[in-house]
């Protein structure tokens, strides 16, 4: 019998992984330039996404749920973009090209597809609550980021797995800190991988900035976005939505609500409408799960 | 066996023999479980407001959360005397500042409650970094309580 190699953990395995990735769909960021251009319609977005069967699909399915909110069901892709505003589609557009990567089980960081998605949605859903209570004036941006902040455990999880038990014995040394830990183990940390995921899918670079930093406690509360980001991400965790096995291993700095605009009173008020703003969205987590 | 899933905010209580309560993913939730095992009674109210912040808002905060779990529990029998009191979850994160500790202040703001209503509790897993789901088989006598990467433990 032969042995199987033994897996490659060198930092440029990891970084050829995320350049292997499949790339985010094109006609997206083409549909939401589209959207920013004054002087085209919506019918312009229409007649760039519509080829594409598999994302209109997921348009669809999100636009019929509660979460984006239209009273009623809708079949085809123009009226649907016809009765949802632009910042909307924005949030539409994005979630249905990143569904196929956020349902994705991670052994690795012991997540099922269900945690992923809902721990991304999770995110997005308490995002918009804090951008409305802190009057955020780019909630598109960062309900962007929240969604795919953890988008480079999909390539770290096959390096984390079998390392994992390393990884949490480590950080359970180092204070218990998986970021940390995840650093000394493996050389990178998923939230660099999700930031050069995202480079390389074109995102822009405040959004791949912020989703650097969300674990790292020097760095999130130098900019806003990525403070509020940060906070989103805690946020979810201290719900429950979709916890994996780094969940609440992570330090905050004790600076975060100040530099996130956020008072301790919001901060409260930012839990208790997350988790009603997020039961009202659960039938599309779980129809979409489907 | 039929099983019921209680999420964070709810407070569901049942004399249903074989039924089970299950809470998934508790977070920084504190679930506080009673069980009355000769009413075959058993409650359990999964806290995550310490005090109501938005009037408007439909979840309900600890104190009305405890009102209704003691309240439905004596409804359907359950004796005071006989009632065995369990708490469990309120994670918190390795480092947090005390304004984000939601947990601590949950366990405190319960803890507290009960205490003023001379209840004590038979026994309590909370608190470190541990989300934690937990589940109670109507009129039995303890909650199990489940981790990722840590053995089961039983209340």
């Amino acid at each position: 019998m032969i042995a199987s190699p033994a897996p490659n953990f060198t930092l440029e395995a990891v970084f050829e992984s995320i350049a292997e990735l499949p790339v985010f769909p094109k006609v997206v960021h083409k549909a939401l330039e589209t959207l920013d251009d004054p002087n085209k319609k919506i019918a312009d977005v229409s007649a760039i996404v519509k080829f594409d069967q598999g994302l209109v699909a997921n348009i669809l399915k999100l636009t019929n749920s509660a979460m984006f909110g239209l009273r009623q069901q809708v079949t085809d892709l123009d009226t649907a973009l016809a009765l949802l505003g632009n910042q909307k589609i924005r949030e539409i557009l994005i979630t249905g090209a990143a569904l196929p990567y956020l349902t994705k089980r991670l052994a690795g960081y012991e997540m099922s597809p269900e945690d992923l998605w809902i721990h991304s949605m999770g995110c997005a859903v308490v995002s918009e609550v804090i951008s409305k209570r802190t009057g955020y004036p780019d909630s598109g941006t960062l309900f962007t980021a929240a969604l795919l902040h953890d988008i480079g455990k999909i390539v770290l999880d096959l390096y984390v797995g079998p390392r994992l038990e390393e990884v949490l014995v480590l950080s359970k040394q180092r204070d218990g800190n998986f970021f940390e830990a995840e650093w000394m183990v493996l050389g990178t940390d998923h939230a660099l991988a999700g930031s050069a995921i995202l480079k390389n899918w074109d995102f822009p670079p405040d959004i791949c900035r912020a989703v650097r930093r969300h674990h790292d406690p020097d760095l999130y509360i130098q900019d806003k976005l990525s403070a509020l980001l940060a906070l989103s991400n805690i946020i979810a965790v201290q719900l429950g939505f979709g916890v994996g096995a780094d969940g609440f291993r992570y330090r905050i700095e004790p600076g975060l609500l100040e530099s996130a605009g956020c008072s301790r009173d919001d901060y409260y008020w930012c839990l208790e409408n997350s988790l009603q703003k997020f039961y009202q969205a659960e039938d599309m987590l779980n129809t979409i799960m489907k | 066996m039929e099983e019921v899933l209680v999420k964070k905010g709810q407070t569901v209580v049942s004399d249903k023999k074989g039924a089970r309560l299950r809470v998934p993913s508790l977070g920084s939730a504190l679930a506080v479980a009673a069980s009355d095992p000769s009413a075959r009674v058993s409650g359990v109210a999964v806290c995550i407001i310490p005090k109501k912040m938005d009037k408007a808002s439909e979840i309900p905060d600890v104190m009305e959360q405890l009102r209704k779990l003691f309240k439905d529990m004596i409804t359907k029998g359950a004796q005071p005397q006989n009632m065995r009191l369990f708490l469990a979850g309120a994670a918190g994160f390795t480092e947090e500042p005390d304004d984000m500790a939601l947990g601590k202040r949950l366990y405190k703001t319960v803890m507290k409650t009960l205490k003023k209503n001379g209840l004590k509790v038979t026994a309590d897993h909370v608190g470190g970094p541990l989300n934690r789901s937990v589940y109670l088989d109507v009129g039995g006598e303890g909650l199990t309580v489940t981790m990722l990467n840590e053995r089961e433990v039983q209340l």
